[in-house]
């Protein structure tokens, strides 16, 4: 038997709603051609469903016989973008985690450190090494390179 | 490819780690319309060599830009909030949640709340990077609450497939709205308005190995607010004549868990239009635009509140 899990973490859970937010519609999503799943829940789904789904999709129903709506490829994009800055821009890193931070205040929800973006901050700040400064006595007076402080480029 | 109605199109948002780093979609929405588009300031060869022809184009830079016309949802329209010029606070300890806005005045946009936008037209997907929200126009359709956002982004590129999840809320129709002017006094004489902030953003090209604007910048604020009322006396014009700052709040709720609540703390009538007589059957009525101004008791020119359900981090 197929099924979809819906695992949405922006969404409240069908089972912690009231009356009023089930009227509203929250907590449940629309699939086009496989119909209406509460997040939080699996639910399993014809097989007749599931090939109208994969006949007007295009797409074939996954080997593990589970369709997971969730933001796992998103999540691993944006780790993925952040370990690259990480890795190629530590400073202009440095500063959008600076900024993440800050974010992080205007969230009294409790529910900041579901913040994906904020997690993956892995070992934050990133230490940006020291351009090299000419020995003492050296005949070179050329100040050292100042580091390209401009953090636009991650806004 | 066969061909394929609109119908069929879908988009969906999600905010990015890093600007201009494509992230696939976690929000899906209905939408009324779109014109997204990839723009290129091409370079083209009109030099002198003996021909009067166009000789070839030679890149010049891109950007994105285009509208998202949508029925207003509280589960949707907060996601749009964070990638406009404003802070947004988050409160509550569970669903329902409350966003309420602050306009900021730098230029760039806040870091980590730009957007990836994946528009998919006749199954060609379009992943739209970078993108930050320029202006937001709200207004009322048949008594509905829409909202186009105008949306300024860096570059786009293909992307996979997505399996669109729609959200079920409904839209704020007639019978929901609540107006005061001031924002204490409830008015029943409007049947129409028009709320717009236009941040004026502006891609901004920088000489590098790519083609895409190195960032994109906020300008200029402008606030306005126009309403048609009934006209019945002499106290808000001559209020128009003094130039008097009212505040004025236009409240859209279905309950306590769902509402999309604007303020503008400060705003002076701009113009005054009372209809001239010319129609026997028509109403005597009165165009009114606002100019909403910094207030600096809330250090807000305007506001947005939304309670919702969704849960954004």
């Amino acid at each position: 038997m197929a099924s979809v899990k819906v695992d949405l973490p922006n969404m409240p859970k069908y089972s912690d709603l009231n009356e009023d937010q089930i009227a509203n519609g929250d907590g449940v999503v629309q699939i086009d051609y496989l119909g209406t799943f509460k997040n939080g829940e699996t639910t399993d789904v014809d097989d007749a469903v599931v090939a109208v789904w994969s006949v007007n999709t295009g797409k074939d129903w996954p080997e593990s016989g589970t369709l997971v709506i969730d933001h796992s490829e998103a999540n691993e994009q944006r780790k993925n973008a952040l370990d690259d800055l990480r890795k190629n821009d530590p400073e202009v890193y440095n500063a959008l985690m600076a900024d993440l931070a800050r974010q992080k205040l205007l969230d009294t929800s409790g529910t900041a450190e579901n913040n994906v973006v904020a997690d993956v901050v892995v070992e934050a700040p990133v230490e940006i090494p020291q351009a090299e400064t000419p020995a003492a006595g050296g005949t070179d007076s050329t100040p050292p390179a100042k580091a390209d402080t401009n953090t636009e480029a991650a806004s | 490819m066969a061909i394929d109605i609109q119908a069929t199109g879908t988009l969906g948002i999600a905010f990015e780690s890093v600007a201009g780093t494509y992230v696939a979609p976690t929000k899906f929405m209905p939408l009324r319309s779109e014109s997204l588009k990839y723009q290129q300031d091409t370079y083209w060869r009109r030099v002198i060599r003996g021909l009067a022809d166009n000789i070839g184009g030679v890149n010049g830079p891109s950007h994105i830009e285009g509208d998202i016309e949508i029925e207003v949802l509280d589960d949707v329209f907060p996601y749009f909030l964070y990638a406009s010029r404003n802070t947004v606070a988050k409160t509550g300890a569970s669903a329902p949640f409350t966003y309420t806005t602050t306009p900021f005045h730098g230029a760039n946009p806040t870091s980590a709340r730009t957007l990836s936008i994946t528009v998919v037209r006749n199954g060609v997907v379009f992943g739209y990077t970078g993108c930050v929200v320029s202006s937001i126009s709200m207004t009322v359709d048949n008594g509905v609450l829409v909202a186009t956002m105008h949306i300024v982004g860096r570059d786009e590129a293909t992307q996979s497939a997505p399996t669109p999840s729609w959200p079920t809320t409904t839209p704020f129709g007639h019978g929901v709205y609540t107006i005061g002017i001031p924002t204490g006094s409830t008015v029943l004489d409007i049947d129409t308005f028009t709320f717009q902030v236009n941040d004026n953003a502006v891609a901004e090209p920088r000489l590098s190995t790519t083609r895409a604007p190195q960032f994109v910048r906020f300008a200029q604020r402008e606030v306005t607010l126009s309403v048609s009322r009934d006209f019945s006396s002499r106290t808000d014009y001559d209020a128009y004549k003094a130039l008097t700052a009212q505040s004025v709040r236009i409240l859209a709720s279905k309950g306590a868990n769902n509402s999309v609540q604007l303020t503008m703390p400060a705003a002076v009538k701009d113009d005054f239009t009372v209809g001239q007589l010319g129609s026997q059957g028509d109403l005597v009525r009165s165009d009114i635009t606002y100019q909403a101004t910094y207030d600096t008791a809330t250090s807000k020119s305007y506001e947005f509140i939304v309670i919702t359900a969704e849960s954004i981090t």
